[in-house]
């Protein structure tokens, strides 16, 4: 067994979590594992990224934390408080932009903290906003609407949206998917920015290796049937990333070491 | 570079359609429409001329003409048409009205609810199964001859497309976005306002779309069985004395009656769902 937890302080912390689906088929109860048993932690800062094929749980894993589905099993904490919903500390992004058709750019940003805390509020926080709007190059697009942008800039404005709250960790559903090749590495160099200037604590659900391994401090891989983590592979590549690593020989080992671990050459993916 | 790398390929495309065209695809549409008109009127004056059938029954379309004008005159002059005119046109908004007012609320309830869903949409698909114009003579007897009774009848008949668009709208809400909202906390009437109800909008205006078509037709079934003053009361009067080319005139006017509600509709529409283009 691999020992997927680090030390130090850790801000968010998933022990032994698991969620299972009943099936009834022919009679029979089937019990279908999406996650299984799945520990780790999070320190401060720390960008981890979850890797894996289609149906192996990792979009489950995320759901979880950002509270939308309940856990069959295990804890998971924040700063040592149980989640048991969604939870303000924490802001989520999908593959999708979903950003509101009817609403300009700059009243999508400020969505969460009029839900949150009411328009008063959110005229209160336009500065910043429109602060955020500028740092994603989005400044002369806010009085836009979501039909006007570009699959990248709809994608930078939900950036933006979940980051108005300031939240204290940042979940990303397979948030480049949906992008071209060209516009996808161009949004992970510029995400990473973002998470750097902020030190931003973050987890992105990917199926892509290279997105994995470019974005994280860690990588946790995880294999289906039932959903959880094999290996964690801690990323020493130094920080800012750039485009150029991707071809460095370092990179490319990562990429082998996970590639090895899902495809199952070798031991630990595939023993069921 | 040749002649030919320099013509833009749609251009050339474009072309080679133009010679595939045949004379009715190159005429104008309107040049269309004027000409198949002029040739239904051609037949049916023939037709009224050189069959015999007698002008009470179906008069050509000079004698036609004869009482648009005739009508038209009248409603210009605030003669008596211009009053049912009137009439008609305020049974026709106020059931508009009502019928979106009630059609929104319940469909509110029926997609916003799970005890609307479950319990009142039967009842309301049940209703609509029935034949409503049948229930005309009720309406006079409870709402009286004046203008309630019609008012009544035409929200009666056109809520139910309010409804059950509304109640579909809210329903087709986008999974992620309803998942949006979930993580921020939204809590239900958040989320009917600022997420559901915006989404619902497109829905929402082709149920009211039908609603103002129909309740032009749930206005004339209660003039028909009710009396009263409106341009409804006119065509059975005028039908009753076999003046045919009155009543197609009156129709005319209920029909551009009907245009115009549809097309007010419409450009709250545009407004509204400006969004969606």
């Amino acid at each position: 067994m691999h020992d997927v937890r680090s030390d130090g302080d850790a801000i968010l912390r998933l022990d032994n979590v698991n969620k299972h689906y009943r099936r009834a088929r022919s009679g029979q109860a089937d019990i279908i594992h999406a996650a299984k048993d799945v520990s780790f932690e999070l320190e401060r800062g720390q960008m981890a990224s979850l890797v894996g094929a289609s149906g192996c749980g990792k979009s489950t894993v995320l759901k979880m934390i950002a509270g939308l589905i309940p856990p069959t099993g295990g804890e998971i904490t924040l700063r040592g408080e149980a989640l048991t919903g969604p939870n303000e500390h924490i802001g989520i992004m999908f593959q999708q932009p979903t950003l509101l058709p009817w609403r300009s750019v700059m009243e999508n940003v400020l969505l969460p903290i009029e839900i949150r805390e009411g328009r008063k509020a959110a005229n209160a926080a336009r500065e910043r906003a429109t602060q955020l709007l500028e740092m994603a190059g989005l400044a002369e697009f806010a009085s836009a609407v979501p039909s006007e942008l570009s699959g990248g800039m709809a994608q930078r404005a939900a950036i933006c949206r979940m980051l108005v709250t300031q939240p204290e960790i940042l979940l990303l559903d397979e948030p480049f998917g949906a992008l071209d090749e060209f516009t996808r590495e161009q949004m992970n160099v510029e995400f990473e920015r973002i998470c750097r200037s902020r030190e931003a604590t973050a987890i992105i659900v990917t199926h892509s290796i290279q997105e994995a391994i470019f974005l994280a401090d860690s990588v946790f891989v995880m294999s289906p049937r039932p959903g959880r983590i094999v290996k964690r592979i801690d990323i020493d590549l130094p920080r800012p990333r750039t485009p150029d690593m991707i071809t460095g020989n370092r990179f490319n080992e990562y990429v082998r070491e996970i590639h090895d671990l899902l495809f199952g050459s070798g031991e630990g993916a595939s023993h069921d | 570079m040749t002649d030919q790398q320099t013509v833009d390929p749609e251009v050339l495309i474009a072309l080679a359609e133009n010679e595939r065209k045949t004379l009715i695809e190159r005429t104008p549409q309107w040049l269309l429409v004027l000409l198949f008109g002029a040739a239904v009127v051609t037949v049916w004056h023939m037709a009224v001329t050189y069959s015999g059938i007698s002008q009470l029954v179906l008069p050509g379309p000079y004698q036609v003409l004869q009482d648009l004008i005739f009508t038209l005159n009248n409603l210009f002059t605030g003669g008596y048409v211009a009053h049912a005119t009137w009439i008609t046109l305020v049974e026709v908004v106020f059931g508009f009205l009502l019928a979106s007012a009630i059609g929104l609320t319940l469909g509110m309830i029926i997609g916003a609810t799970t005890f609307g869903r479950k319990a009142i949409m039967p009842y309301v698909v049940a209703i609509n199964t029935m034949p409503k114009v049948a229930f005309a003579p009720l309406f006079v007897a409870w709402f009286g001859f004046g203008i309630e009774s019609k008012i009544m009848m035409a929200a009666f008949i056109s809520f139910f497309p309010v409804t059950i668009n509304t109640a579909a709208g809210l329903a087709a809400t986008d999974s992620n976005m309803s998942m949006l909202f979930k993580s921020l906390e939204a809590n239900r009437w958040q989320t009917l306002i600022k997420l559901q109800m915006p989404y619902a909008t497109p829905y929402i205006f082709a149920g009211l779309k039908l609603a103002a078509v129909w309740s032009v037709i749930g206005v004339v079934v209660g003039e028909y069985m009710g009396g009263g003053e409106g341009l409804g009361e006119l065509v059975r009067v005028a039908a009753s004395q076999l003046r045919v080319g009155r009543v197609f005139a009156q129709i005319l006017l209920l029909s551009l009656m009907g245009l115009s509600v549809f097309g007010f509709v419409t450009l709250l529409e545009r407004y509204f769902v400006r969004w969606r283009r």
